[in-house]
């Protein structure tokens, strides 16, 4: 079981707040959604059989906890607003799965998770809060904010690049609330996040459609 | 003279015949509400290039529409192509296509 934590642990690592992608893609989608800032990691890959839900593996680890979590993930597309030259979506998501402190027995464990976006082809905002409880773990909330702006409209096909201010708040780290910069720069199906919180830490995100 | 007339105008219906006996390739532009986003605009491509009547997709970010090229002889009716860019994530306001059906 130590060696599944470690794993865990290890690939979290190196893989956090899920506004970095939409959990729910199209019909016959696949999608891999790594995360990484001072506060969480996490890897999600989700298959998405409808275009109202998905269903996936999750993994994540609150880095300054130092607790984790794993287990299987379902997300619903609630409400989306398909506008002449906007898109505005809410996502409810789910997990269950097994959550251990450092070191400790795994016990059952799950978060509730609301997500928000409205995006223009120039203007973006995104925000998530997240309820997580577990058996010896401390019952905990994470919110984070997000709102950014595209330097150039770009056409399809082209690299395109997304500033974000962002704002993530964990009720479980004693330094709960951090603000940071984040660039975003995708290309097709590939899209790559990297950032820095105010206190110098990285945020390093990615999404992959398959 | 009338063997040359004679045979430019057989090697006019010569050269003719072909393209009047093939079948039209119909081409499609939907205009579709939402379409503000190349990565997640994929899934229109996506679901597009699954289809064997489906020749070639364009996604028009500017103007939000998407082009379809289909293949010769074939066609999507109105249900269905409306259906398939709902599936994408996206709502049709409109579609119109060429030559004109």
């Amino acid at each position: 079981m130590i060696t599944v934590k470690v794993a865990v642990a290890a690939i979290v690592a190196l893989a956090s707040a899920s506004v970095a992608a939409r959990p729910v893609s199209y019909p016959g989608g696949l999608t891999a959604i790594q995360e990484l800032d001072p506060m969480m990691g996490s890897l999600l890959i989700h298959y998405t059989p409808n275009r109202s839900w998905s269903v996936g593996a999750r993994a994540l680890t609150m880095r300054d906890s130092g607790w984790s979590m794993a287990g299987a993930q379902g997300s619903w597309l609630a409400k989306r607003w398909n506008m002449p030259g906007a898109q505005a979506n809410i996502y409810l998501s789910g997990m269950l799965g097994a959550a251990w402190e450092d070191g400790k027995t795994p016990s059952p464990g799950g978060f509730a998770e609301i997500q928000a976006d409205w995006e223009t082809r120039r203007f973006m905002l995104m925000g998530m809060a997240r309820l997580t409880h577990a058996e010896r773990i401390e019952t905990g909330d994470m919110q984070m904010i997000r709102a950014g702006f595209a330097p150039w409209v770009g056409d399809y096909g082209d690299i395109h690049l997304w500033l974000f201010g962002q704002v993530m708040r964990d009720s479980t780290t004693a330094d709960s609330i951090q603000p940071g910069l984040v660039a975003r720069i995708f290309y097709r199906t590939m899209l790559v996040e990297a950032g820095v919180t105010d206190r110098g830490g990285l945020i390093l995100n990615s999404t992959f459609r398959f | 003279m009338t063997i040359l007339k004679t045979t430019t105008v057989a090697l006019a219906m010569l050269l003719a015949s072909p393209l009047a006996a093939a079948p039209y390739a119909e081409t499609v532009t939907v205009k579709v509400n939402g379409l503000v986003c190349d990565f997640c605009a994929r899934s229109i491509e996506a679901m597009m290039k699954k289809r064997t009547d489906v020749a070639g997709v364009h996604v028009d970010l500017d103007k939000g529409e998407v082009h379809l090229a289909m293949k010769p002889g074939a066609t999507l009716d109105d249900p269905a192509l409306k259906k398939l860019i709902v599936e994408s994530g996206y709502s049709v306001t409109a579609i119109a296509r060429t030559p004109k059906s």
